[in-house]
This record gives structure tokens, sequence and C-alpha cells, in this order.
């Protein structure tokens, strides 16, 4: 296989690793953006890669050439794709969507359970919950647990943190980063980290809207440590909020906003999709080439 | 980004101003503290949706009313999402909640954290 072929995904793919290190050097909210764009970029780079090879291995198979309307000369023999390898490009294309389709439809399933949620909601719940739910009309739901342990400061922490959740679209970050990772489970780890920082965000929100980073990081202390918030560790698996780090995140100072930082994350953003332009540039000219 | 914004995002964030206020605000004050440019009306449907709730009291003060946070007058939403907030039920993992909660060892790294902080 020619190397010209894969170059756009590898590109796209070390952007992807690029971006692993921005929450060490941007602010979540930045750092958020910037994985979730690249993740989306590496995908469609691999999936243009895999169309690509779809296209020119089944080309090779004088039925497909002459259906199409392929002239066989072009790219012949260069792209060393066989029909094998085509259909084998394909099947693993299928799988991907397939997956992330089944995933979405399990985000929509389990997300209907809170259809009725319409603003605040207080539910007689004997554990300490608050969550957002997003949609319209959505809202939060609290636990009258929760309410009752708290007092007044740290409610204002906790719905502040929530708010944050809705009011910049949390869902849509976590949710895209997730979809990719179920079609590539390779980026499970970036889905993963995507979750966390999108609490670190909506933590960050919560100390500036209070004007405190010690309140936030005591009410997510207290809010751990209540009973009935022991939960074993296979729950949590699939969730990317790490208390700790939340916690001591906040014990350090905030980070100011680092023009640097905004910049290399676009950059890294636009190596990706530079990558998957070139990519469906490739595709295109390919797929158009008739006789 | 404050332009159009869901019902219930723009009702929490309501009450979370009324959280944060030391006295009762009246609607004009809860508009100036949202930073945004809602109508008059959108802020009095929405505090009168706290208020039906139990989540805010109001008084009046001259000819508008006053509101204030009601924490513990709260009433109980409905039993609507009882299924999807049993414990058993996995649709509350795909929440993403405040703090989902600690096994005994991190509690225990999160105790000592606190205590040295303290010393």
């Amino acid at each position: 296989m020619s190397i010209a072929l894969a170059l756009p995904m590898t590109i796209a793919a070390v952007a992807l690793c690029a971006a692993w290190f921005i929450p060490r050097v941007a602010r979540p909210s930045t750092a958020v953006w910037a994985l979730t764009v690249s993740m989306v970029l590496t995908v469609a780079a691999i999936a243009t890669l895999l169309l690509q090879l779809a296209a020119a291995g089944l080309s090779e198979l004088p039925i497909v050439a002459d259906l199409v309307g392929w002239c066989r000369a072009v790219y012949g023999g260069q792209h060393g794709a066989t029909p094998v390898v085509g259909v084998g490009a394909l099947t693993i294309l299928a799988v991907m969507a397939w997956r992330s389709v089944g995933f979405i439809r399990s985000v929509r399933a389990d997300a209907s359970n809170f259809d009725g949620v319409s603003g605040v909601e207080i539910v007689d719940v004997r554990k300490p919950l608050a969550f957002a739910v997003p949609g319209n009309p959505g809202g939060v739901v609290m636990s009258r647990a929760m309410l009752d342990e708290l007092g007044r400061d740290e409610c204002v922490v906790v719905l502040a943190h929530e708010n944050a959740h809705l009011r910049f679209h949390h869902h849509v970050f976590v949710n895209v980063a997730r979809t990719c990772a179920a079609g590539l489970p390779l980026l499970a780890p970036f889905a993963r980290l995507v979750a966390f920082l999108t609490e670190r965000w909506a933590d960050e929100f919560a100390a500036e809207r209070v004007g405190s980073r010690r309140l936030v990081a005591d009410t997510i202390a207290r809010v751990a440590l209540l009973p009935g918030m022991v939960t074993p560790l296979h729950a949590r698996a699939l969730s990317g909020s790490d208390v700790l780090s939340r916690f001591e995140a906040l014990e350090s100072p905030a980070r100011v906003p680092a023009r640097h930082a905004v910049a290399l994350s676009i950059g890294i953003a636009s190596v990706a999709a530079a990558g998957v332009i070139l990519q469906a540039h490739h595709l295109v000219d390919f797929v158009g080439h008739s006789r | 980004m404050t332009a159009r914004r869901a019902l219930g995002a723009l009702e929490t964030e309501v009450l979370e101003v009324l959280w944060r206020a030391d006295h009762p605000l009246t609607p004009a004050e809860v508009l100036d503290a949202l930073d945004s440019s809602l109508a008059y009306t959108t802020v009095m449907t929405v505090l009168g949706r706290l208020w039906n709730k139990g989540l805010a009291e109001r008084a009046k003060v001259g000819r508008a009313f006053a509101y204030s946070a009601a924490m513990s007058e709260a009433d109980l939403s409905a039993d609507r999402m009882r299924k999807a907030l049993d414990t058993s039920s996995n649709a509350l993992a795909t929440m993403s909640q405040f703090v989902d909660g600690l096994d005994k060892r991190q509690q225990r790294q999160l105790r000592a954290l606190l205590e040295k902080r303290r010393s």
C-alpha cells in the first residue's frame, strides 16, 4: 500500500496524541474542545482511509469497475489494494458505523428516562444525588438527601456546577467523544479524559461564580465523603470524574487563560483537519474518476 | 451564549441567583444578575414556577414580589422518575453526577488530603 494513502490518518493520529497533553497547559474548556475536535477528525481520517481502500480494492474487480464506469488505469497496481483488502476495509467500516449507531441509540434510550425533567427537580432518594439533564426543557435533579446535608454555600456550588454542564452543553462533547470511542475502541481513554475535563470545566465555572476555589474543593470532598457515597469500582468504570484529581486541581491556583495553549490547540486541530481534507480529496479524486 | 436557553436551564440559573443572594430579590434584580437579555416576563414566569414548586418564597415589596430561595420547603417531584432513580437501574449510572462516589481506598486518600491541608 502506498504510504501516501495512510499519511493523513497518521497526521490525525499524531495530532490526537499531542492533544492528550493539552490539559496540562490549557484550561479545561480549551482542552475539551481540542480533544473532541481531534477525536472526530481522527475518526473521519480513518473512515475516509477505509472508504478509499474499499473503493480501490473493489475497483480491481472488473465487474465493479465496469459497473461504476471507473477507468481501470487509475492508481492501477500502484495502491496495492486487492479486492480482499477492499472487502476487509468495508467490513471494518461497517462494524465501526454499527457500533457508533448502537451507542447513539443507547444514549437516547437512557436519556428518555429523564424526559419529564423541567427545571429544578427535588427527588426523594436516600443517596446524595445531583445531576444535570440536558435537552429542552431539561434541568437539574437533586435528591432531598443532598439538600439536607449541604449548607447554603455548598448548594450554590453544586447548582453552579450543574448549571455549567447545561450552559456549555457538556453532554454534546461527552457524547460525541464516546460515539467516536464506540466506533474506534482505541479512543476510549480519550473519551474518558473528555468526560473528566467537562467536570473540571464545571468546577472552574462554579469556583468563579462563588469566588472561591477552596469552597468548591470542600464541597466536592464533603459530598464524596457523605454516607451512601461509597461506590464499588466497577460502577464507576464508565465515568470520567475522578474526585481526587478534581479536588487537587482546585487546591492549586487557577490556570490563567494562556494564549499559547489556545494557539497550540487550534494548531493541532488544523493539522488533523488538513489530514482529513487531504484524505477526502484523494477519495473524491478516485471515486470521481470515470472513463 | 445566553440568547437562547432551554427553559429548564434558565430555571436552574435563576434558582442559583436566588441561592447566592443574601436578601430577597425582585424580578428586576434577578434579571440584572442573569447577565443576559431576557424578557422581564420570562423571568416572572420562571420565578412563578419556582414558587409553585416550593423552591422559592415570596413577599410583597411595594408593588412587586421579592423572591428568596426556600430549600427546606421544596416539594418533591412526582414519581415519574422513580424507575430511573432506582439504584438497581442503569439509567442513573449514565448521568454524570456531581460526585459519583469513591471506593474505600480513595476515601482514605481524600481524608488524608484534607488532614494535610488543616495541619
